[in-house]
């Protein structure tokens, strides 16, 4: 026990000790700690700042700068990519889809073209219409009167205001006879005016009409009233006296199956076909002048005429030994057209379409050559070459076309040929 | 001597006559030559030359020729070289008469442009169609409605323009009751043509948009430091912007291309109006309104810059005093090592934070710009279609008026 209480006693004198001498100990220790600490303080600073005291206050300033150099690049340097901050482009390209448009489309004058086309189409609305129906037809009226003024002064009323006087005293002549004349005179002038300058230049055609008044072709063809009022009869005063052909005013112009019958006081002269095909059916129409682009046929010989009534072509058939003479007869002879298609003594005639075989001496077959050797020679060549071909094919076509200078009626030249084979026999004049 | 002289007188007579008959025979030849070659023209002009031959060439172009086949510029030429008072020159003009009356006929139901083609292929017959045309349409003119008046002066052109413009002129109700009536789809068609500028307009609009935020980006970003301050840091943001997208400019350019719409507009309807008799009238007309760009997000990223500068000085500071003991304690160049790989590491780390402030706030601001143009787009472009709209019933009321 009198441990444990020395021990307490002890204790408790150790706890005054302790406290007491504790007491100023920690000023000490405080007065120490603050030594310590100002000099670790200070050992630390100058530890901290080793680095600093190694680099010196040059070298320091130098980093320094170096620092704030190198933070302003890289500043500069990232804020580049600020740049990259973009509005999508895709904002305005879209556009295009959006509206159906691309590229410049500010320039706004077709706005106003396109709306001055659309007024014009308003005021010109008007377009491919007939030129009739302008107007509510008054334009068709207008234009009509003008031609039915054009159509008065073509139009005939009267014979009286067309005819000569002389034409009017002739038809005043036939219509007694035929009191239809002048009625149908009237018509034919109205169909075919042509007629009626045929009239006026030869009054005699008033004879032919009223003579081939009973077909209605011939009587409104011009070249028939031509022909047989004036071109026929052309030659007629060159021939002998004695062999007069019958006066062209006689012949008539009948119908019969079809066919024109040419007549001279009840004989047949001859028929037509068409409008330029006569069939002599004797010899008189062949002796006058012939008709102007007309085909002449007799028997199996043809002949062909031009604008001028000129032959230009000759075919006959020849049949080997079937000599055949023509059968109708004449009394004219080759020699009385010497005046009409000669000019000289010198001049010989020659029939191309060979009396041997039907031909005879004709005005139409007849043709005035000058009688030279070489002319005489060719007709020996032509007969020699009939005779070849006649060996050869035993019947052949005698074929002859004749040329004409200028509107001369006498020919330069007859070439004769046979089949067209076997050469040419060629007669010339010097004219 | 009488008898010697009679004897001279009787030959010379006869060589006079003779020569006479050779001069008869050769101009007989002539003419037959003349037949023979089957050509009209070459009669007729024979007949001109020697008009005693008339009466054989009236003969053989009656009897042999068929002058109808002539062309109308065939027998036309033929008739001017013989008077009509002569028997070859009565069967000519008589000819072309008739030729005239078919070419009438003929023209009569055609169109106008059908008559301009059949001038056209057929030169020689202009002036008789022409005077035709003059004895139907030109008798007819105060019978001619104001559309037919224009057919005639359009298409038959330079055809009796001042008397088909006097005409015309004295047909104001005609053309204003047409006008009337063709308003609408004058105007329907005018509508048609605002796409066009609507396209301008939002082309202009955001290409403006794009352009300008490009500048204003990268002139920002030439600015490698901002103000500490946020405040000043956010308005030095929102006066780029002001420069880059100036709303000004923008309603100039726009306001440019709908002045000029609305000329063209204006100037079309002018021509309208005038057609119509109507003086005056509605114009089109809008005034572009400025943008309000919204442009004034919440700047408080921008805070994060003035606080990460105040964190470099510390960081440096630490770093320095890092270094120092290592320095002191390896005693060698590893402290200076450390210095500089700090420091080094406190500039990446600023960088890092300024940037990414300044990027957020751009962002912030470029989602309100697009916003502002999203929506002043929509706003003009209707606002433009409202004015037209209700100009266009103002000028309707004024035509039909």
């Amino acid at each position: 026990m009198k441990n444990l209480l020395s021990n307490k006693r002890c204790c408790l004198v150790g706890m005054f000790l302790f406290i007491g001498v504790n007491a100023s100990y920690s000023q000490i220790l405080d007065w120490i700690g603050d030594q310590l600490k100002e000099y670790v303080d200070n050992k630390i600073n100058s530890i901290a700042g080793y680095t600093d005291s190694q680099l010196g206050s040059f070298g320091r300033a130098l980093w320094d700068g170096v620092v704030e150099s190198e933070l302003q690049d890289k500043l500069a340097e990232r804020m580049q990519k600020l740049g990259n901050i973009e509005v999508p482009l895709s904002t305005v390209s879209s556009l295009d889809s959006k509206y159906g448009l691309s590229g410049e489309q500010n320039d706004f004058r077709d706005i106003y073209w396109s709306q001055s086309d659309l007024t014009k189409s308003f005021v010109y609305s008007v377009k491919m219409k007939s030129m009739s129906t302008l107007g509510n037809g008054s334009v068709r009226q207008n234009g009509q009167a003008y031609s039915e003024s054009i159509r008065q002064n073509l139009s005939i009323a009267s014979l009286r205001d067309i005819v000569s006087s002389e034409v009017m005293d002739s038809v005043a002549v036939y219509s007694m006879s035929n009191a239809s004349i002048a009625d149908g005179l009237l018509a034919d002038i109205k169909a075919n005016e042509n007629i009626l300058y045929i009239l006026n230049n030869h009054p005699s055609a008033v004879r032919i009409y009223h003579n081939s008044f009973n077909i209605d072709k011939l009587r409104r063809s011009p070249k028939h009233l031509l022909y047989w009022s004036t071109q026929a009869k052309e030659y007629c005063t060159l021939l002998p006296k004695k062999k007069a052909l019958p006066d062209v005013g006689e012949i008539k112009f009948e119908i019969d199956n079809g066919k024109v019958q040419i007549s001279n006081n009840g004989t047949l002269l001859g028929e037509m076909s068409g409008s330029s095909t006569i069939s002599c059916s004797s010899l008189e129409l062949q002796n006058y002048r012939a008709m102007p682009n007309t085909t002449y046929i007799m028997g199996e010989i043809e002949w062909k005429t031009d604008a001028i009534g000129r032959v230009v072509s000759i075919k006959q058939v020849i049949y080997k030994g079937n000599n055949v003479k023509c059968l109708y007869k004449s009394k004219l002879k080759s020699k009385d057209f010497a005046s009409i298609i000669s000019t000289g003594d010198n001049m010989k005639p020659y029939n191309p379409a060979d009396k041997k075989y039907g031909g005879a001496e004709t005005l139409l077959n007849t043709f005035f050559f000058e009688s030279t050797g070489e002319n005489k020679k060719q007709l020996k060549q032509a007969k020699k070459l009939e005779k070849t071909a006649l060996k050869q094919n035993g019947n052949c076509i005698k074929v002859v076309s004749i040329k004409y200078p200028g509107g001369s009626t006498i020919p330069s030249e007859m070439n004769i040929s046979y089949d067209g084979l076997f050469g040419t026999a060629t007669l010339t004049n010097n004219i | 001597m009488d008898i010697i002289m009679r004897k001279l007188y009787l030959s010379v007579c006869v060589s006079i006559m003779l020569s006479v008959t050779s001069m008869q025979a050769q101009t007989y030849d002539n003419l037959c030559n003349v037949i023979n070659q089957n050509d009209i023209k070459s009669l007729v002009e024979y007949a001109a030359r020697y008009p005693d031959s008339e009466k054989q060439v009236v003969d053989v172009l009656c009897s042999l020729h068929d002058i109808s086949e002539l062309t109308y510029e065939q027998l036309s030429e033929l008739s001017k070289l013989h008077n009509r008072d002569t028997s070859l020159g009565h069967l000519l003009h008589r000819e072309n008469d008739r030729k005239e009356l078919e070419i009438f006929s003929f023209i009569e139901p055609l169109t106008l442009e059908e008559i301009n083609s059949y001038i056209e292929k057929y030169p020689g017959r202009k002036s008789l169609v022409q005077r035709y045309i003059d004895k139907s349409i030109g008798n007819s003119l105060p019978n001619l409605s104001y559309l037919e008046l224009n057919y005639v002066s359009t298409t038959m052109n330079g055809y009796e323009k001042s008397r088909i413009k006097a005409e015309i002129g004295t047909r104001s109700a005609e053309k204003k009751e047409l006008m009337a009536q063709n308003v609408n789809d004058f105007l329907v068609q005018e509508q048609k043509s605002l796409p066009r500028l609507e396209y301008v307009m939002e082309k202009i609009i955001w290409s403006f948009f794009v352009e300008g935020h490009k500048q204003l980006v990268e002139n920002y970003s030439r600015i490698p430091m901002v103000p500490d301050d946020a405040y000043s840091a956010a308005h030095q943001y929102q006066e780029l912007v002001n420069v880059c997208l100036s709303p000004k400019t923008l309603q100039k350019m726009l306001q440019t291309e709908v002045d000029n719409y609305c000329e063209q507009v204006n100037k079309a309807r002018k021509d309208y109006a005038l057609i119509a008799g109507v003086k005056e009238y509605p114009k089109m007309s809008y005034k572009v309104p400025l943008i309000a760009l919204r442009s004034n997000v919440d700047y408080g990223v921008l805070y994060n810059i003035a606080e990460a500068r105040r964190d470099f000085v510390v960081s440096r500071r630490d770093v320095s005093q890092g270094s120092g003991v290592l320095g002191w304690l390896t005693g060698g160049l590893w402290g200076l090592g450390a210095k500089f790989l700090g420091d080094w590491y406190c500039i990446s780390d600023l960088v890092d934070t300024e940037y990414n402030a300044r990027k957020v706030y751009v962002q912030d601001v470029y989602d309100n710009l697009y916003a502002s143009f999203e929506d002043y787009s929509k706003k003009s472009l209707s606002q433009i279609k409202t004015t037209l709209t209700q100009n266009e019933k103002s000028y309707e009321k004024f035509i039909k008026q």
